[in-house]
């Protein structure tokens, strides 16, 4: 991987690159998953921006089938159907073998805020208030 | 008649003269005072008052509100932004998406607490315009019957108060007649496409609810104007609740489209010091205060040490600012499920969290200033007040907490003035004998110094070591009046809490206590001539206990210096 000669300095810059990128690269790495089962009656396709295309019925997905790909933003794995053709399903959507199991991450900070200042009582998402 | 009058004032007179030791007139002229300044209301004291008691006894009985279980809130927050790489608001898309999701888990109504007065995307950055259709179509293009059973309220904001009728309250107190047009919505707020699936009849699957009321202070309206024409979002989340298969048996005795005039009055809304079970989903016990128990209702006892915790130790300090979370009670008692936790949980995670639930989908982001105070909390998402209220209609149906008698707020105050007057010199007559006022003396240190005693058990060293300063210092000053104040000050905290739990809202307690204070202290000037004061006063139990040790050593010393006994 490194190139012959390379000096210790470009080596170690290299290393370091290949180091800060290694997360991004796992954060959604198909690898050996596999679609175990398809958790809805009918399931929602969308395109990879995460725009809705079509509703397709449960058995249309195939499953014991490895993921195609997947993709974190938005929160999409790709699957065959059984036509062969591949498409977009949201990750809720099917329950997939092999995938690396998150540690359970609480919380450390409660939604509730001191109340040192008070705020006014706007209810609803108003970009125009703030 | 007015002779008549004269004399039969004369008689009352006379004899309030005998058996109070004091002219009518001072009474008559104390009721005026106070009177005029309840009524001018000067710097908002009343008003202020009136908050800060509302605040203090709601805060008191949080223990005693038991949470439905039935409502969740959904945030979008920092985190889940972060973790997927984007930024806010969401893409239209992101949205449907979000909501096909939730509605997948088969919840009984999704409020969204999202408003969209302005256009979405940048058309001149070249990323396009982004239409509320990528938003409906995940939700309207289906075929699964969970997702299709779903009732949606979307938020969107009233016109302001200038462009409505000149009689139009936001927080009215009666049904407004509907042959009247009412013409609410602004419609910059609620994009074309949602306003053409609404429904004349507010039922159906898209519903709408209108937030940007005023003149309501902390309370939380249910119908804008009393007119069942303009729902407030929980009443609309309320109502498709009530029509959803799993709760429409709970709602038989008073059913919000049945029977609106039931929740006519702005809702003044509880919060619980026991979050739902299901809070630990998200949030660790650290950071939490208790939950309530999985299976069984908080115990009594628990309830009431509670509440006397927050009744004795919220005297001196906001306790909302307490370190310890047993104190502060930040967590509400509705289950707050963060985007960001909830993403990596599985489908039987999400129906068991969210299905037959009322949902509310709102945002808790740096920079979006949603924020609404809550007595018991701190300032919370105004995503979370709306599922608070939400709850309160959930557990306690049409006997919500509400201000049913304004008139009887109105005059009550009045009333009880001129009972002060009249009972007062009575009153201080009793207390001032001189036998009382020792035993007041003992009773006042010993509670401050119980007080302290509470603090320091509590772990507030700093609060422990203000009761004993401030308990010595009344001691050696004024060291009887106190325990007076103390007990008042419980005694009308105690009964504003239990009136509370009847159904009666609180009413200024706090102001009671301090007019009471200035009753007495103007009306013993009357009553008796004021002696010149030594220091440390008479009634001093510290002078007292000094002037013990003194007298035994005195005694002691007097022993050692007799003469042996001769045997003579």
């Amino acid at each position: 991987m490194f190139r012959r000669g390379a000096g210790p300095l470009s080596r170690s810059i290299q290393f370091l690159a290949l180091l800060g990128a290694w997360p991004a690269a796992q954060a959604c790495e198909v690898g050996e998953q596999k679609v175990q089962q398809v958790m809805s009656a009918r399931v929602a396709t969308y395109d990879e921006k995460g725009d809705f295309k079509e509703e397709i019925a449960k058995d249309r997905i195939q499953v014991n089938v490895p993921l195609v790909a997947c993709l974190d933003s938005p929160a999409l794995v790709k699957v065959k159907t059984t036509d062969g053709a591949e498409v977009w399903v949201d990750r809720l959507d099917v329950k997939i073998a092999g995938a690396p199991a998150k540690p359970r991450q609480c919380k450390d900070t409660v939604v509730s805020r001191e109340s040192d200042t008070r705020a006014p009582a706007v209810s609803g998402v108003d970009p125009c208030s703030g | 008649m007015f002779r008549r009058f004269r004399a039969s004032f004369a008689w009352i007179a006379a004899h309030y003269r005998v058996g109070a030791r004091v002219g009518i007139w001072v009474p008559v002229a104390l009721v005026l005072t106070f009177a005029v300044l309840k009524q001018f209301n000067p710097f908002g004291i009343n008003a202020a008052a009136g908050a800060r008691s509302e605040e203090a006894t709601l805060r008191i009985v949080s223990p005693y509100y038991t949470p439905s279980r039935e409502v969740a809130v959904v945030l979008v927050d920092d985190d889940y932004l972060r973790s997927r790489n984007v930024g806010w608001p969401l893409r239209f898309a992101e949205q449907g998406r979000l909501l096909r999701q939730i509605a997948s888990a088969g919840p009984s109504v999704i409020l969204l607490d999202f408003v969209y007065p302005h256009g979405h995307g940048d058309e001149q950055a070249g990323t396009g315009p982004d239409d509320i259709q990528s938003l409906l179509n995940p939700l309207v293009n289906t075929e699964d019957p969970v997702i299709r059973e779903v009732p949606i309220v979307f938020t969107a904001m009233a016109k302001a108060r200038r462009a409505l009728p000149p009689d139009f309250s936001f927080c009215a107190d009666r049904l407004r007649d509907t042959s009247a047009p009412l013409d609410i919505l602004d419609p910059q707020s609620l994009p074309q496409e949602l306003q053409e699936r609404l429904r004349p009849d507010g039922g159906g699957r898209f519903r709408v609810g209108y937030i940007r009321w005023s003149r309501c202070g902390e309370d939380y309206p249910l119908l804008l104007g009393g007119d069942i024409r303009a729902p407030t979002p929980v009443f609309a989340a309320y109502r498709a609740f009530c029509e959803s298969p799993a709760h429409s048996a709970r709602c038989q005795a008073s059913h919000p489209a049945r029977d609106p005039a039931d929740f006519v009055h702005p809702l003044i809304v509880r919060s619980g010091a026991f979050p739902p079970p299901e809070q630990r989903f998200a949030f660790s016990e650290s950071v939490c205060q208790r939950a309530m128990p999985e299976k069984r209702e908080v115990g009594r006892g628990e309830r009431f040490m509670v509440a006397i915790q927050q009744l004795t130790l919220g005297v001196f300090q906001d306790l909302r600012t307490a370190a310890d979370p047993q104190l502060s009670l930040p967590c509400p008692a509705v289950a707050v499920l963060p985007m960001s936790r909830l993403q990596d949980a599985s489908r039987i995670e999400w129906e068991t969290l969210l299905k037959n639930k009322a949902v509310v989908v709102g945002a808790d982001l740096s920079g979006l200033p949603d924020f609404v105070n809550s007595p018991v909390h701190g300032q919370i998402p105004g995503a979370v007040w709306h599922g608070l209220a939400l709850d309160n209609l959930v557990s306690l149906g049409p006997n919500y907490l509400a201000d049913r008698h304004p008139g009887l707020k109105a005059y009550g105050g009045f009333a009880l003035l001129v009972v002060f007057a009249y009972l007062f010199p009575f009153v201080l007559f009793f207390i001032e004998q001189k036998s009382i006022k020792t035993g007041r003396a003992w009773m006042s240190f010993t509670l401050w110094m119980l007080l302290a005693l509470a603090y320091w058990g509590f772990g507030d060293g700093r609060a422990a070591a203000a009761c004993i300063a401030i308990g010595i210092g009344l001691d050696l000053t004024l060291p009887s009046a106190s325990v007076v104040y103390l007990v008042g000050l419980a005694t009308v905290a105690i009964l504003s809490a239990l009136l509370l739990e009847a159904g009666i809202p609180p009413g200024n307690w706090l102001g009671l206590v301090l007019v009471a204070a200035a009753f007495g202290t103007t009306m013993r000037l009357y009553c008796r001539p004021t002696p010149q004061r030594t220091f440390p006063h008479e009634y001093s139990v510290l002078r007292a206990i000094y002037l013990a040790l003194a007298g035994m050593r005195s005694r002691r010393t007097v022993r050692v210096s007799e003469p042996p006994a001769t045997g003579e």
